[in-house]
């Protein structure tokens, strides 16, 4: 665990720790932060970006997805010569070049029921990034965020409508200090499992700085969550990427809910 | 009658009138929908006791999965 910054981190960091409530004790904790991001695609891979660029100390970066040349307009990590290989892996290398601060994982598999116990035992992270890109993994990992006591930071962007928020575990209320988070629902309890979704998203099209945004917001949430800043949770927020308007709504929980209740 | 908003419209409806009825009444299945009233999303376990009230804000929206 590291307790003190060396001269080049100070001034690496510096505008980072000029805020206030951030500070060397937040830069502290982004350093020692150990995190999960399941997706490298326009989301993950942004997400991953700042979180490495921040100095978050360890990264697990999951996908088992190749870098496709329809990804590169908006997937701004990879470049060509990318093109066939998996996404985590040239995420990782890249990154870890950048960032000596951060220890960047990759982890080649899709997320599945069958190998997420014996992952996540692995690599214990303190918090997941959902950056995924299909309905039932989102599932997943709501499932994982409650099961294993993780606060999620989640977003998802199909076309012209993103999708953001940030979920705490009933369990974990408690542990989380200058925070009057209440209880409210997960993933499941807004989208239960037999949801209709309008669009396959593989279907939708989608603009750069569309994913962007959202993966910015998750990134954000995600590191005020790990410097001890106060988060929204249970809150689910709505981008409307043509009219470039907001909307927020509170994340009620189903008491009948068969994931988190 | 009551006046109930959704989507940011004006409607007439019956006093009353579940979520669960509004949408049958919208002919929306209820799978491809989650609910906001008055900045809150009510699960859908709920909707077919949630009754609406005078002025309530409604919002229907559907999951968006892509990253």
């Amino acid at each position: 665990m590291k307790t003190s910054l060396n001269d080049h981190q100070y001034i690496l960091y510096s505008k980072q720790m000029l805020l206030a409530d951030v500070s060397e004790q937040g830069q502290l904790a982004l350093l020692n932060a150990n995190v999960a991001v399941v997706g490298v695609g326009g989301l993950g891979q942004l997400v991953a970006q700042y979180l490495a660029a921040a100095g978050v100390g360890q990264i697990h970066l999951i996908d088992d997805d190749k870098v496709a040349l329809s990804n590169l307009p908006r997937q701004l990590l990879f470049n060509p010569t990318d093109i066939e290989s998996n996404k985590a892996h040239v995420a990782a290398d890249k990154l870890q070049q950048r960032n000596r601060d951060s220890k960047i994982s990759a982890h080649s598999i899709r997320l599945t029921s069958d190998n997420y116990q014996l992952l996540f035992n692995t690599i214990s992270p303190q918090a997941i990034f959902d950056c995924s890109d299909n309905f039932a993994t989102r599932q997943l990992i709501n499932r994982i965020a409650v099961e294993q006591h993780l606060p999620l930071f989640s977003a998802a962007i199909s076309a012209d409508q993103g999708q953001w928020f940030a979920y705490l575990p009933e369990s974990m209320l408690t542990k989380i200090p200058r925070t009057n988070t209440r209880p409210h629902g997960c993933y499941h309890c807004v989208f239960p499992a037999d949801s209709l979704l309008s669009q396959n998203c593989s279907e939708m099209g989608v603009l750069g700085p569309a994913v962007g945004i959202m993966a910015s917001m998750q990134a954000l949430a995600g590191m005020n969550y790990i410097v001890g800043r106060h988060v929204e949770f249970g809150v689910l927020h709505r981008f409307d990427a043509k009219r470039l308007s907001w909307s927020k709504a509170t994340m009620a929980m189903d008491k009948h809910c068969c994931v988190c209740r | 009658m009551i006046e109930i908003h959704i989507n940011g419209e004006s409607q007439q409806l019956a006093a009353n009138i579940t979520l669960a009825e509004i949408l049958a009444l919208k002919h929306i299945t209820p799978q491809s929908v989650a609910v906001v009233v008055n900045h809150t999303i009510i699960p859908r376990s709920q909707w077919s006791q949630h009754q609406c009230q005078a002025d309530d804000q409604l919002e229907f929206f559907s999951a968006v999965s892509g990253g």
